[in-house]
């Protein structure tokens, strides 16, 4: 289990990470969520040591620095164009699997692994950012760490590529690994994440499961009986907000149940009963509400 | 460390730029030698005392020119070496590659010190090489050359290695590409010249002016040359003194920089 305890980092007077605790469990996916600037390189690179920051970070129990081989350890992927663009996509990794005390054979692995052998001779320099995000990967898995930490892994990568990433993931990590990962794909975090860790502005949101992060947001019932002003008034009656849609209401922050139990008191025929279930990015914006860094404006126009 | 020092050497010698640098400066420094100094310049025969003690050094100033030259392309390299990962921020990799930090940066010192030490070898094999090749090919004859060679490429060696140590220390403290290699060029000529301007005789304390010393000819005959040469304005240090001086500075520079690349942020 990689365990953060308190991880804190200022920037000068802003607060860009602060006193951040959680866990990340092997044998599962876990999601990394929050807004542009709520901190997720930041904790990332305070995780590995690369930031100075206060707070710690320890793997199964020992800080990385305590591991002779760190690449054994965790493979980490912060950023999809980190290499030299003339250095061959082969030889980057043959740095790196030198310096991570690999074997070499295991390059040409990584290389079938994510599809770019075609390309090992070539300057990554050219590679388009989907190319370069599997290179990113490629370094990562190199040393078959027990643990990954991915940074917006699946940015770049086309619709095959998201899902191969998505299923190599759970496979990598139903191996008693863990995968940490962050992403603004929130589609793709519901279908690859098995929990998620949100944060905003530095602070911790939540940590929990995805079904749990969903339940958590705000259901509503959509609900349509034979005599509607009646059952307006029954909701009026028991204080529950709603709103008039398609022919029906559509009750806020209650289920399906009380609706019914609320109908059949009033003596109502229920011609339609069905709850609301919450999307993730429904669920994820509103946790992260007010905690954005930066924020549009939707109502403002366009100046020419 | 093993693992950290072989990745350097994979790094340095997998870069385009490493064998642009180095050839560069070669072809350079080669001109230079063969050509005008050895082909068109060489000592006439006709000479005076002072003319004469110099021409017995003639393939030593030769030496110290290419070297001269060369150690700038190490210092180069040495920047380059770690300036390429802070600009395509492959440090993020290499760092925690390692379980210390301090072991990256004294993999990266011992790497380059290795490659500096076998282009300086070989930068002395060629300027005597193409020295003797210019004079054979002018028709020039020199006189008996009075140079400890041993003693002399250690000089040269020295001098190359502390130019590396140097473009290394300026990337390690500016972390920018475009700030280092500036650093590197302005600091050694532009700054202590002018510096050398207000502390006259002082200035031979400076950094590279002390550094400078090392590689100055020999004495002959009780008589240095540089001592004579050393124009009275920027004052004269033996060969070991100038050594001193400058390891003061870089070791004190290193220490800071040492201590910054533990503690800086990897951006």
């Amino acid at each position: 289990m990689i365990k953060t305890d308190n991880l804190r980092k200022k920037f000068r007077q802003k607060l860009a990470v602060d006193n951040l605790s959680f866990d990340v469990h092997t044998g599962k996916v876990t999601g990394f969520l929050g807004p542009n600037g709520a901190g997720k390189s930041t904790t990332m690179r305070l995780m590995l040591g690369l930031d100075n920051g206060t707070g710690t970070t320890t793997y199964d129990g020992k800080p990385l620095r305590a591991y002779a081989n760190p690449s054994k350890v965790v493979g980490i992927l912060l950023e999809a164009k980190a290499f030299h663009p003339t250095r061959s996509a082969r030889q980057h990794l043959a740095v790196l699997a030198t310096a991570g005390n690999v074997p070499l054979s295991r390059v040409d692995e990584v290389l079938d692994i994510v599809g770019l052998r075609e390309v090992a001779k070539d300057k990554p320099g050219k590679f388009s950012l989907g190319m370069s995000q599997r290179l990113g990967i490629a370094a990562a898995i190199l040393g078959e760490p027990k643990y990954l930490i991915l940074d917006e892994p699946a940015n770049g990568l086309d619709p095959e590529g998201i899902a191969w990433l998505r299923q190599f993931l759970r496979d990598y990590a139903s191996a008693d690994r863990g995968v940490l990962v962050s992403s603004h794909l929130l589609s793709e975090m519901s279908q690859m994440a098995d929990n998620v860790i949100v944060i905003g502005k530095g602070k911790l949101i939540a940590n929990t499961s995805i079904k749990g992060l969903v339940a958590r947001s705000s259901i509503a019932v959509f609900v349509r009986t034979d005599n509607l002003a009646t059952l307006e008034k029954a909701l009026k009656t028991a204080k529950l907000d709603y709103t008039k849609q398609d022919g029906g209401l559509l009750v806020a922050d209650v289920k399906t149940d009380e609706i019914g139990k609320l109908a059949n008191s009033a003596k109502l025929t229920v011609l339609e009963l069905t709850a609301q279930t919450a999307s993730l990015e429904k669920a994820f914006l509103e946790l992260t509400e007010g905690s954005e860094e930066f924020r549009a404006q939707p109502d403002k126009e366009v100046q020419s | 460390m093993m693992p950290a020092l072989k990745a350097e050497f994979r790094k340095l010698l997998t870069v385009r730029s490493t064998y642009v640098i180095s050839l560069i400066f070669l072809l350079f420094a080669g001109f230079l030698t063969f050509y005008v100094d050895a082909f068109k310049n060489a000592p006439t025969e006709t000479l005076s005392a002072l003319d004469h003690a110099k021409a017995q050094l003639f393939v030593a100033g030769n030496i110290t020119q290419i070297s001269n030259v060369l150690s700038v392309a190490g210092g180069l390299i040495a920047l380059l070496l770690l300036a390429h990962e802070y600009r395509y921020n492959t440090i993020v990799y290499t760092l925690t590659a390692s379980n210390r930090r301090s072991k990256v940066l004294a993999a990266k010192i011992l790497a380059v010190m290795v490659y500096v030490f076998l282009y300086q070898v070989l930068a002395c094999a060629i300027a005597i090489g193409l020295t003797f090749a210019g004079l054979h090919a002018s028709g020039h004859h020199l006189p008996p050359q009075d140079i400890n060679y041993l003693t002399f490429f250690a000089k040269v060696i020295f001098y190359g290695e502390a130019f590396a140590m140097t473009g290394l220390l300026f990337i390690t403290l500016i972390r920018n590409q475009v700030g280092a290699i500036a650093a590197l060029f302005i600091l050694p000529n532009t700054v202590e010249g002018l510096l050398s301007l207000l502390l006259k005789q002082n200035s031979v304390y400076m950094p590279f002016m002390a550094l400078a010393q090392v590689v100055q000819p020999p004495v002959i005959g009780g008589v240095s040359v540089a001592a004579h040469d050393a124009s009275h304005s920027t004052g004269y240090l033996s060969a070991p003194r100038g050594a001193l001086v400058f390891l003061a500075y870089i070791a004190g520079a290193w220490i800071v920089a040492w201590y910054l690349f533990l503690r800086r942020d990897a951006t």
